[in-house]
Order: structure tokens, then sequence, then C-alpha cells
């Protein structure tokens, strides 16, 4: 059991961990939702009957994951702010580049459910019905919900360029 | 692709490429054994008394996969046992679509009662999809359906766009019950009944269709380039009237299981629900429009709740008008700040007057932990609520202990504080209309 998640952990790790900075915008915290991800596979390892779900299931646990990640930032900015945290964001912001921080940081102004239609359909390519599965939404949700994302990151955008 | 997704796509990779191949952080697996799948505990009263087992639950780490642990943090615990009188509170009959997503699919109709399926309907031809349902009149056994096309098209925007028909306009249909409950038939909503705006409509642009108590109306939510609008259709005449949304944001929602719209008894009163805002990140705001009063923007609604925090802290589900139009009824999930559950969310049912507007009592307060990985969105919705506010159906999937095996939805009428789980479960609905 330990050996199968060990093997799914070495070849989606990285993938999901990368999903994840992009959600959250840096690097231990992303690690952190992936190594519970895998920590929640392997307390349910023996009730997953298709080994070919065990994916998905990574894959929207490190979409959860960054969702109370995100959520419990909400509720830290009311206390003193966390060094640790920010000196990461720092050390990320400096990695991507000028040219992408304005979209990312327009991408984090976006509600929640948004934010993850967006990174789910144009950075990991999923398929409509693959993002209904991901996000546990009904499938019509998911275009509106891309179309609505889309168009409020462009008038973000637009403001930024103003 | 337009610019926003180009600029998108590239910077989501940017962000990507700061994590390299091979550099994962070693795995670290729990020690031993994985624990036993946390079981459902009978709730106590009281929040102090509520997050005792959580405490215990959060000190060994058993929360276990997709299955949560949940107490309840009012009242008493929800009952197991069908009394018939809740499940009787219930129109006799519920249908709901089924299939997977972006997949032919097919109408069901059950009874209420007893479970049992009266018909299994599948849109005719050229119609492969149901996209949307709602009951219709007042007799219970009248129901609407929105169908559109599916079939294969080609072009660009990946492979479910060209799977997807997205510019064939979707066409309606009446189900109904017979009298004696033993059959249900489909027929076409007759074109010259349901004018122009009925027939224009994609299923892709609407993302509501709720028939009015009088059957009389159709009350279609619909969204387009960014804009959106609220259509009433009188079906006998075929006319119609808009009202657009005007201010920043947009009508409707993108919950599971919609019902953005719904109507008061008199047929004349429409609820809707607005997220406002630049991205519609404002607070939610719930309207009540008189659809036979003057005016073409949803400006002219009485604006009667406001819900602020709506996205980070607050997640709201449907928001229903009960049909003698005094309270509206909310299935809300929060953040909550449980010291021992950092990672806790709240569900409740929120009742509230649609006079005032004022929170007039809370249900069915639960405290949700572990990863909200299995459908978390939909947890205590709230999908039918009768006329008075009394009894109302949720889904709620983390309800019963045949979830946790099954990984199915949960339907059940809750009544005061009594949960009355319904006699029939099934993973692949989606869209219930009673």
């Amino acid at each position: 059991m330990a050996a199968a998640v060990t093997g799914l952990y070495q070849g989606h790790a990285v993938g999901l961990i990368r999903l994840a900075v992009v959600m959250l915008g840096d690097r231990p915290a992303a690690e952190d939702v992936v190594q519970e991800a895998f920590a929640g596979l392997y307390r349910r390892w023996a009730k997953l009957t298709d080994p070919g779900k065990a994916l998905p299931y990574l894959r929207s646990a490190t979409i959860n994951g960054c969702r109370n990640e995100l959520r419990r930032r909400v509720r830290a900015r009311r206390r003193p702010p966390e060094p640790v945290t920010d000196a990461a964001s720092a050390e990320f912001a400096a990695l991507v580049g000028e040219e992408h921080r304005e979209v990312l940081a327009a991408l984090r102004r976006l509600p929640g459910r948004q934010r993850e239609a967006l990174v789910l359909r144009f950075y990991l390519d999923l398929t409509e019905p693959e993002i209904a599965t991901a996000m546990g939404i009904s499938p019509g949700t998911v275009k509106s919900t891309t179309a609505r994302g889309l168009a409020a990151l462009g008038r973000l955008l637009q403001e930024n360029d103003r | 692709m337009n610019r926003t997704e180009e600029r998108l796509r590239a910077a989501t990779r940017a962000a990507a490429r700061t994590v390299p191949d091979g550099s994962a952080p070693p795995l670290r697996l729990p020690a031993g054994p994985p624990p036993a799948p946390a079981r459902y505990r009978p709730p106590r009263s009281g929040w102090r008394r509520a997050i005792a087992p959580l405490a215990a639950a959060a000190a060994v780490t058993a929360v276990v996969g997709v299955s949560v642990a949940v107490t309840h943090l009012h009242g008493r615990p929800a009952g197991t046992t069908a009394p018939a009188a809740a499940l009787a509170s219930v129109p006799p009959y519920v249908v709901y679509l089924e299939g997977l997503p972006y997949a032919p699919n097919r109408a069901v109709v059950r009874s209420s009662v007893t479970g049992r399926v009266i018909a299994a309907i599948a849109p005719p031809r050229p119609y492969r999809m149901f996209d949307m349902v709602s009951a219709i009149g007042a007799g219970d056994r009248q129901f609407v359906l929105m169908a559109q096309r599916f079939r294969k098209v080609t072009g660009p925007g990946g492979p479910a766009n060209q799977l997807f028909d997205n510019r064939t306009p979707g066409a309606f249909f009446t189900l109904t019950v017979s009298r004696d409950g033993t059959s249900a038939r489909l027929a076409a909503l007759p074109a010259g009944r349901s004018g122009h705006a009925v027939r224009a409509a994609h299923a892709q642009d609407v993302f509501a269709v709720t028939g009015s108590p009088d059957g009389r109306k159709l009350a279609l939510g619909m969204h387009d380039a960014g804009r959106s609008w609220i259509r009433v259709a009188t079906l006998a005449s075929g006319a119609s009237r808009t009202w657009r949304w005007a201010a920043p944001g947009w009508v409707g929602e993108d919950k599971p299981e919609w019902q953005p719209l719904s109507w008061r008894d008199d047929s004349r009163t429409l609820a809707f629900q607005a997220h406002t805002g630049l991205s519609g990140g404002g607070p939610l705001e719930i309207g009540l429009l008189d659809t036979d009063g003057p005016g073409r923007t949803l400006a002219a609604a009485r604006v009667v709740l406001r819900i602020a925090g709506v996205h980070d802290r607050v997640e709201l589900m449907n928001v229903l008008l009960t049909g003698d139009g005094r309270e509206i009824i909310a299935s809300v999930q929060t953040v909550a700040s449980s010291p021992v559950a950092p990672q806790a969310t709240e569900t409740s049912v929120r009742v509230y007057s649609a006079r005032t507007g004022r929170l007039l009592r809370v249900l069915d307060r639960r405290l949700i932990t572990g990863p909200a990985v299995s459908n978390g969105e939909v947890w205590g919705n709230v999908l039918w609520v009768s006329r008075t506010g009394s009894s109302m159906v949720l889904l709620d999937p983390a309800r019963h202990a045949a979830h946790q095996r099954t990984g199915w939805p949960v339907l059940g009428v809750l009544t005061g504080s009594t949960f009355t789980p319904m006699p029939f479960a099934t993973p692949l609905a989606w869209e219930y209309a009673w």
C-alpha cells in the first residue's frame, strides 16, 4: 500500500505541486497541500476500488487543500502576518517574472470557484467534464464559471493597464 | 484564443516552471497502518460538547478520505427512521436528470414516498440531452424540461467543445405524470405557446428554468457575453418580458443543483440571486421582482437581503423563496472558527424574513471536518421548500453512513430538526425538481 502511494507520488507529485503553486503562489504551502493529499489517499487506500481513480482523487484533494489554505489566509489577515509565507511569496514572485505577476495577482482576486476553473482549464488543459469532476460541481456550472472568470480577469487586467 | 486566455496560459505555465522536475520533497506518510474509517457519531448538543469528539479525532488525524466527520452543533440528532408524514409533506413525484456529464441522459420520474421509478425518458431525437428541469403548475404532476442536441462538432476549443453542440437552440418539453401515478408522458411545449423567448434560447445561455405555480409562465435566467437577464414568457400568448441586470456582477449563481430563481405562490413575484461587484465577489443580493410591475431592468426589483463574504468565508448554495412569500431559505457553508478543527466547514440552513431580511432562525447546523473531496459543495443544499418553509428537501452526501460506502448523495426531508432520508439514491443524478 505504502509502495503504491509512493509510486504515485514519484509520478505525480511535481505536477500537483505545480498546480498548487499556481493556485497559492508559494511553494512551501503548495508542498504541504500535496503532502496532505497523498496522506489522505494513503488513509483511504483500502476503499479505493479502482486505482485509476487515484489521480482524480489527488487532483480534487489538492484543489480542496488550496481552497482551505486560501480560506485560512483570509482568516489570518486579522492576525499579524506570517513571515515565512510572505518570504516564500516574494521568492515566488521574483522567479515568475514581472510580465506574469500581474496576471497571477489578478487571478487570485477572483472568487475561488472561478480561479479554480480557470487554472484547471488553462493550465492543466482539462476538459469540462474533467473539471466538473475535479471541482465537484455540475457540468453546466463549469462553462458559466469559466466564462465569467475569464470576463472578470480581462476586466481586472484592463483596470491595471490603465 | 483571446489575449486574456493567452496571458493566463503563459502566466500559469511560468508559475509552474518555478517547480523544477525532480524537486518534490520526500513523501511523509503517517506511521503505522492506515486508521480504521471514522465512524459517524451521534451528535451532542452545544458547541463545546459537539467539538469534543473532533478534538479527539484531530489528535489522531483520523479523517478518512472522502468520508468526513460530521456533527450537529445544535438540536437533536437527525433521525434516520422515516416517518411517513415527512415524506408525505413533499410533492408526490420527483424528476431528476440522470447521466454522465456531457453525455446523453434521461429524465427519471420517481415516487417521493416509495422511491419507485415511474418512468425514465430520454429526449426525443434530434435532442439527446436534458439540461434543466422544473416543476410547473400547482398540480404536482407536471414538469418542464429543456433539451438540446448532442452531436459531434469540429473546431477549436478542446475535446469537450468538439463534443458539445453549443449553437443549436434548445427545445422545451412538458412531462406529465398520469393521474394514477403509474406512467409519465413527454410532449413538446408548443412553440406557438412558448414564443420567441423560449425558442431562441440555447441551453448554454440558460442558467435557470422555473415554471410558475399557476402553470402559465416560464421564467428563464439567461446570460451571454458577460451580460445576464431574466425573461418571463407567458405560455398562452407567447409574449415575454425581459429584465436586464445593469450593475456590475451578474444574475444567477455558479452552484451545483441550480435553483437561482423561485416563484411565490401568486405566480407574480419572482425571487432571484445576484452576485454583485466587478468579478461577482461582492455581496450576494436576493431580489424580489414583480413580474407584472413596470421596469426593464432588475433595478426595478426590491432587494430584501444582502449577504457579504460570499466566496471568501461564505458559500451560498440554493436560496429559495417560500410559496407564501414570507421567508427566504438559504443553504450556507461558512469557514468555522473552531480552534481544534482549523479546516472545518459549518453548514446550516438559514431562514430569513422576506420582508425585512432579518435572520429568523438557523436549522441543521453541522460541523464538517476533513477534505471536502466528494461534492463538498452540495452539502446541505436545499432543493425544495414547502409553502410555509416547515419542510424542505436537502441533498446531503455526508449525512448518512450509506454515503461513506457508496459515495452516493443522500436526499432527505428536513422537518424541524429531523432529517428523514428519502427511499432512493443515485450517483449520476443532477438537477432535481418537485
